[in-house]
């Protein structure tokens, strides 16, 4: 009876590595931190929504939280905001163009990676030393 | 759904390593996947040395070589060697191409590593099960629909309207792309992948085809055209300098433009 259903049912056919064995290429690794970033930025929205909403109540909690913004962390999470805004403006950026079916071949994307790589640290440095840091 | 990690059953486990050949001059290893549906168990990656001289400049040649003269066991799908037929397409070097025109030279840190189209079932060491990608170039009927009547002779088409095929009709089916796209790789049942989707474009950009409408409906879809993200493996990878991307574009301008 067992033997029987081993025939009829074909053994599983094993998957054939996708992400172990792929070299993605860096228009491949852009793609996905623009998804990444988007995520950051999301959590980013609560922050901002919740410091509106808590300051509302009371002055004393609008001074708390710049206080917590103020410390090394809130710091480093201001910064990796930045970048994540930069970086995602840029991605994004060049997501409106290929929305338009421009900008899709081999050169333009493969120079316009580099275009964001080195844009976004510069960008990110500045709008945060322009901005004065923590509020 | 995002998956990162292959099921249990599916991971690479070391397998055989054949050493090189006495007095070999110019040494080429090769890591190659193996499955073998008859004995079960994980699919393993063998290691083949051979001389470099011994076989032509393509990774073909190196695997006809290494079936010829050290493993007849070894399985791949293989005809025209000259990039024309697409049998040939599996993941070399990290990068899916038609290993009759990919040169072994080519391939990074002098080891090459052959796998099958990424996220296919494995029938059989290089040769992946193609049904479901085949079955979705059939959903999009690629052939000319028409309503007005047949002329006596055949449908003409203006050189201008003829050259909007470009880039389009040289696509041999190898699915090189689609099985290069995360996107495909986790919405392989839904998402029609970039090949089909070149091909769709190719029919609804062609002047004697009147079923543009009824095409472009059957797109309309979250996941059959809109799982496109634009991550641009299926333009980087193409053996044929294809732009998919640049088609599925185009297709959804189009769906854009009907409705204004």
């Amino acid at each position: 009876m067992s033997e029987k259903q081993d025939q009829s049912q074909p053994r599983p056919r094993p998957v054939s590595p996708h992400f172990q064995a792929y070299h993605l290429p860096l228009q491949a690794l852009l793609s996905f931190g623009h998804r990444v970033s988007g995520v950051v930025l999301s959590a980013g929205m609560f922050v901002i929504v919740g410091y509106v909403w808590l300051a509302a109540f009371a002055p004393e909690n609008f001074a708390l939280i710049k206080g917590l913004l103020a410390t090394p962390a809130g710091r480093l999470a201001l910064f990796l905001w930045t970048g994540s805004f930069c970086y995602h403006l840029f991605t994004g950026l060049r997501h409106m163009i290929w929305d338009t079916g421009a900008g899709l071949e081999p050169p333009f994307y493969r120079a316009s990676n580099w275009v964001i790589l080195l844009g976004v640290p510069v960008c990110t440095v500045a709008l945060f030393v322009l901005s004065g840091g923590p509020p | 759904m995002a998956e990162f990690v292959l099921p249990k059953g599916s991971r690479p486990v070391r397998g055989k390593e054949h050493p090189a050949p006495e007095g070999v001059k110019n040494p080429r290893r090769f890591r190659i996947y193996r499955h073998d549906p008859d004995q079960g168990g994980n699919p393993r990656i063998d290691t083949y040395t051979i001389d470099e001289k011994d076989a032509g400049p393509m990774v073909l040649d190196a695997l006809i070589h290494i079936k010829n003269t050290i493993d007849p066991t070894l399985t791949f799908r293989r005809s025209c060697r000259e990039g024309i037929c697409g049998s040939c397409a599996m993941a070399i070097d990290g990068t899916n191409a038609l290993a009759c025109i990919k040169e072994t030279k080519s391939c990074r840190n002098g080891v090459v590593a052959v796998y099958p189209l990424p996220h296919r079932p494995v029938v059989k060491d290089l040769v992946p099960d193609l049904t479901a990608l085949y079955a979705q170039y059939a959903a999009i009927q690629p052939w000319l629909k028409t309503q007005t009547p047949a002329p006596s002779r055949e449908r003409k088409q203006p050189p201008e309207e003829r050259a909007k095929l470009d880039g389009l009709y040289e696509c041999i089916l190898c699915f090189s792309c689609s099985t290069s796209c995360p996107s495909y790789w986790w919405n392989e049942e839904k998402f029609f992948g970039p090949a089909t989707l070149l091909q769709a474009c190719r029919w609804i950009l062609d002047s004697r085809d009147e079923a543009a409408p009824e095409r472009l409906d059957q797109l309309e879809d979250p996941f059959r055209l809109y799982r496109c993200h634009t991550i641009l493996n299926c333009t980087s990878v193409c053996p044929k300098g294809l732009n998919p991307a640049r088609a599925i574009a185009e297709i959804k301008k189009m769906m854009v433009e009907r409705l204004a």
